[in-house]
């Protein structure tokens, strides 16, 4: 616990920052312009850059980890998406990881129930709550494209319309709120509850976790209870998408305790384990085809080596070789 | 073991709470980031030595209420000190456990400890537990002279055909057959 | 007079670990679990770094004075050749799905075995002494100093890690913490911590062309005694070629299988079907080793050690390569061979002269794995087999780690092993194919001096094997791998003493119907088969 108190006490921090930034010293063009055009310009410049960098480095062997038959010969049944060979196979097993989750499915544990038989038990929290939160992050963000576009594109009123199907009430709730807000708690549970991993945890990893829900705290906040005026907050939205920012009078303060939220989270991102949104897709074990004894690999720095070549072996077993009987290159 | 059937159904009331607590000492003496995975005895292949610990302990406690003889324990007992003995331990810290049960007991049996017929049975397990400290002991002490063993045969196998070779030489080739005893 | 101390305080005293946290837990060197270091001659002869006498019991490890500026200066070098490096080191969430995949955290319950921190243990240094983030934020953000402490913590766990994969199967991301320690490892080397073990081999078969370092001429001795105990337990007497110019095929298998028993019948078991397939075949003194310790040390030496096969495949004129039963030989053969040694255009792509099966999937290399050239020949039937003779035999298989995690060979093993015996049960399903248990010796831990670890590690493989034993009597553990014909044997002696272990091709061997053999009344080991004994009276 003592490791969480500190992103705990941080997060709150920067909740308070804006409330006073706002609320009480009216730094609207601040919050509501400057530190939102930082946040993505750190994010976009940081975020590329360490995928660049990355890039920078070579890939010098494929050493994808097979988990599953290789193609050798045609009665073996070849696991196309659990060893891929083809680019095409490939792309289908980082679509099982990405969308999936295909490996953090893995985690199935055996149990002895009452008995001898085996019972392959439900302990696969951590993959359900991971892809649960993800999804409702991802169609979240998604949906936030109806403040940034004039007119709004069709998919996303679709997903919208969609997402607020339940009409439980006014305002319809987002079934995605529910769920990011649920994941990542059972998550942030996780992380305390499971001596395991919590021995394990660093307080970076709690930092995230506290903003995330932070941002999903104010955000729903704003929606369900404390109301802030939808036009004004597009009209901002509009012109900051349009660099021709203008702050409108009158949105409430907990408007901007979500967006600078946001913004740090943006900041923080590309300097943090937040990074494997990119780093999963540049994962030498999942994204090559273990097609290493079809297609040579290259490794552009291949080392110069000292080996130790036939002739000179030959020259120091020599005479033990033609005593044994043993054919050589030269006799002498 | 003696005469005391009223410890016994004591234990026996108590049974699952001995078990828990004794089991939860062997947890305890592993490092603190193990626990959890240790407790979960569920998991017989994810996790052989917590499902070893769970297993043998309430074995051993059963063995306890049904006042088996101290023969019936060393199967239970070599399980654990089987894989007590290759563990980052003392030979102290491996066997620490057996001793104490003596507690484990006393704090189960809190309450009833002023009966003189339960005081009398406990002197008894005292002496019993002792007994298979000893038991454990010579366990803990196998195991470590088989793994010596190991590394001795081992290094024969690892080397077979060279020994085989060099007893060739020596003694022609009728030296070989003892060397079969390598296998 | 002090109060005598109730029984319960007595032994309370003392036993528990503290309960702190991985980065301020101390370590615990001692007899048992640590490898003894490379002899200094040893390195010399490698042209290693710090080559010197010392000890992990030492206080000083004798490490250079600049050894800090080494540290870093190879961090940051192999940041920039691997692209693994850095984003395994990027990206890691400490979710912990791998955290107890891992066969030592499972056998020892040390947390600092948990993959995740066995990785954390180089990434706190590279935030700290990397990342901007880690220099600003210090313990907060996971960082921490380059100590001499850190340097002994990382010999101890990158020393105690098998780089079997296994945790890399579970990882959201293919994070691979066998990657950074082999990593790890190479730094380490940078400050000549090394472990004898690995290095002798490595120099061994540098120098001379296999682990033991036994010389061409008694390595012929003993092939001449292979010859004998085939003709003694067959009536068959077979030829070996060796460094036969112009033969079809170079074979090459690790060289454990020429002088260990029990690899040794697997040897047996291919010459005696090479022999009667009639392969026109050649094996070589200088490549005598398949094995690949340097591997575990270094990419440079593993492909010094590699580069021999092509050398003398190309000296000797062969068509292709067919390689015997044997772990990480075959990760280096599936993953590194071509990159680093090829390409093999000298070659042509491998064709089993027998059934005219074109290996498509050996195209590039050119190599083949024994166990798919023999599924091959069962299945066009060029095999006359008599799966009976080994009915007594009640098989499972261990998959050993890098033919599964590497290659993905999980089928060959198991259909041969099917054909030539007729009781064969699985492991539970957890426990094989991708998600296979380490023997726990993997990677060049398979030393003496290391017993308690190996036993511990193998506890998870043994565990499951007790289990088939239990429940189908199973009294035979096949494998296709050197390392775990020798150490499975002695893990099966700790933990399943009634379990044997075999090579696959020894059990093909036993099958195997010999034109012109005698009766068989014993095996390979020269063990009277049950229910044959009597056959010589007929
Ligand atoms: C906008 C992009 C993303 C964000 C903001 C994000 C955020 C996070 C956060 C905060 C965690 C930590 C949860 C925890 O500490 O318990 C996490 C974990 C995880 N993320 Fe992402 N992620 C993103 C994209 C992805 C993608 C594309 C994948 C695809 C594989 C992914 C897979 C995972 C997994 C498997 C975990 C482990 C769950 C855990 O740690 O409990 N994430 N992610
Ligand atoms: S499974 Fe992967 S991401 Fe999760 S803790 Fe392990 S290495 Fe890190
Ligand atoms: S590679 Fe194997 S031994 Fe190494 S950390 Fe992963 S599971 Fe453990």
């Amino acid at each position: 616990m003592d490791r969480a108190a500190l992103p705990f006490v941080a997060v709150i921090a920067l909740v308070i920052t804006p409330l006073i930034g706002v609320g009480a010293i009216s730094l609207h063009y601040l919050f509501g312009v400057i530190v939102p055009y930082v946040a993505a310009l750190i994010f976009f410049a940081g975020f590329i850059m360490k995928v660049v960098n990355w890039g920078t480095s070579p890939v010098p062997f494929r050493i994808p980890t097979t988990c599953g038959q290789q193609k050798s010969l045609p009665w073996f049944k070849h696991s196309k998406l659990e060893n891929p060979v083809t680019g095409i196979q490939v792309i289908g097993r980082m679509f099982l990881e990405v969308v999936f989750f295909r490996s953090l499915f893995r985690n199935l544990k055996p149990e002895i129930r009452g008995g001898p038989r085996i019972v392959y038990g439900p302990t696969k929290w951590l993959w359900f709550f991971a892809l649960m939160f993800h999804w409702c992050f991802f169609i979240i963000f998604f949906r936030h494209l109806r403040l940034f576009t004039e007119p709004v594109p069709g998919v996303v009123t679709f997903v919208d319309r969609i997402d607020s199907m339940f009409q439980i009430c006014i305002p319809p709730i987002y079934l995605t709120d529910l769920g990011l807000l649920l994941g990542i708690t059972c998550l942030f549970l996780r992380r305390v509850i499971v001596p395991q991993v919590r021995y394990l945890s660093l307080p970076s990893d709690y930092f995230p976790l506290f903003l995330i829900i932070g941002i999903a705290v104010t955000g729903m906040l704003m929606r369900y209870v404390i109301r802030v005026d939808i036009i004004k907050v597009k009209e901002l939205a509009l012109s900051l998408a349009a660099f021709s920012p203008k702050v409108p009078q009158g949105i409430g303060v907990i408007f901007y305790t979500h967006l600078f939220l946001v913004c740090v989270l943006a900041m923080y991102f590309p300097f943090s384990k937040l990074m494997h949104l990119g780093g999963v897709f540049m994962s030498p074990t999942r994204n090559l085809a273990n097609n290493n004894r079809i297609v040579r690999h290259i490794n552009p720095w291949n080392p110069k080596v000292k080996l130790h070549p036939y002739e000179e072996w030959e020259d120091e077993f020599r005479d033990k070789l033609l005593d044994a009987g043993i054919p050589v290159e030269k006799k002498g | 073991m003696g005469e005391s059937q009223g410890l016994s159904a004591l234990l026996q009331k108590k049974r699952a709470d001995i078990i828990t607590r004794w089991a939860g000492i062997l947890v305890d003496s592993y490092p603190s980031g193990a626990h959890e995975f240790l407790s979960n005895k569920k998991n017989r292949f994810a996790n052989p030595v917590g499902y070893t610990i769970a297993k043998e302990i309430a074995a051993m406690v059963d063995g306890l209420i049904n006042r088996q003889d101290i023969d019936s324990f060393s199967s239970s007992l070599d399980k654990i000190m089987r894989i007590r003995t290759v563990q980052d331990f003392k030979p102290s810290e491996a066997l620490a456990f057996v001793y104490q049960l003596k507690g484990v007991i006393r704090e189960c049996l809190d309450e009833s400890l002023s009966d003189a017929e339960v005081r009398a049975g406990l002197e008894e397990l005292d002496a019993f537990t002792d007994a298979l400290g000893l038991l454990a002991f010579d366990i803990y002490v196998g195991c470590k002279e088989q793994l010596y063993q190991l590394r001795v045969d081992e290094v024969k196998r690892n080397t077979y055909m060279l020994v085989k070779r060099a007893k060739m030489l020596v003694e022609g080739p009728e030296g070989d057959q003892g060397s079969r005893n390598l296998v | 007079m002090a109060k005598t101390p109730s029984p319960q305080e007595l032994w309370n005293i003392d036993h528990k670990p503290p309960k702190k946290w991985w980065m301020d837990l101390p370590l615990n060197i001692r007899p048992g679990n640590f490898s003894y270091p490379a002899k200094p001659q040893i390195l010399k002869e490698l042209d290693m770094p710090n080559p010197r006498p010392w000890s992990p019991l030492d206080e000083d490890w004798k490490l250079p004075p600049n050894w800090k500026e080494i540290v870093l200066e190879g961090i940051r070098e192999r940041l920039d050749k691997f692209r693994t490096f850095k984003v395994f080191m990027d990206i890691c969430v400490r979710c912990g799905a791998c955290a107890d995949k891992c066969h030592f955290f499972i056998g020892s319950g040390d947390p600092r075995n948990m993959p995740v921190l066995r990785a954390e243990l180089l990434r706190s240094i590279y935030r700290g002494e990397f990342t901007k983030a880690g220099k600003l934020l210090g313990r907060f953000g996971g960082a921490r100093e380059l100590t001499v402490d850190v340097i002994k913590e990382w010999f101890h766990y990158f020393y105690q890690c098998t780089e079997c994969r296994r945790c890399s199967v579970f990882c959201p991301y293919g994070i691979d913490t066998a990657e950074i320690t082999m990593l790890g490892r190479e730094i380490l080397n940078l400050l000549g911590l090394n472990i004898n073990w690995i290095m002798e081999p490595v120099r061994n078969c540098f120098k001379i062309g296999n682990h033991l370092g036994i010389q061409p001429h008694s390595l012929k001795d003993m092939v001449d005694f292979f010859i004998d105990d085939i003709e003694e337990v067959t009536g068959v007497r077979i030829e070996v070629p060796f460094m036969k110019k112009g033969a079809e095929v170079l074979f090459v298998t690790p060289s454990g299988d020429y002088f260990a028993d029990p690899g040794t019948y697997t040897f047996m078991g291919y010459l005696m079907l090479f022999h009667e397939i009639g392969l026109d075949y050649t094996m070589s003194y200088y490549a005598a080793e398949g094995g690949n310790f340097g591997l575990f040390s270094s990419n440079e030496n593993m492909k010094r050690l590699n580069a021999k096969i092509y050398a003398e495949a190309k000296r000797l004129g062969v068509k292709w390569i067919l390689g015997g039963e044997c772990g990480h030989m075959w990760r280096v053969i599936n993953q590194f061979m071509d990159t680093m040694n090829g390409p093999a255009d000298f070659l042509e792509v491998p064709k089993s002269p027998i059934t005219g099966t074109v290996f498509e999937n050996a195209r590039s290399t050119k190599m083949v794995h024994i166990t798919e050239f023999t599924s091959d020949l069962i299945k066009h039937g060029k095999l006359n087999l008599d799966p009976s003779r080994n009915d007594h035999l009640k098989v499972t298989f261990h998959d050993s780690c890098n033919p599964v995690r590497a290659m993905g060979l999980l089928e060959e093993p198991r259909y041969v092993i099917k054909n030539v015996c007729n009781n064969f049960y699985e492991m539970p399903e957890d426990t094989i194919r991708e998600k296979t248990f380490c023997c726990g010796s993997g990677s060049g831990l398979n030393n003496d001096e290391f017993m308690e670890m190996r036993m511990r590690g193998g506890l998870p493989r043994a565990n499951a094997v007790q289990y088939v034993h239990d429940k189908h009597d199973v009294n035979t553990l096949a494998c296709i791998c050197a390392i775990d014909r020798a150490a499975l044997t002695t893990l099966m002696n700790y933990w399943v003493p009634d379990v044997t272990v075999y090579g696959v091709h020894e059990l093909v061997a036993n099958a195997l119907v010999m034109k012109g053999e005698k009766k068989r009344t014993t095996d390979l080991r020269q063990m009277p088969i049950p229910g044959m004994e009597d056959a010589e009276d007929v």
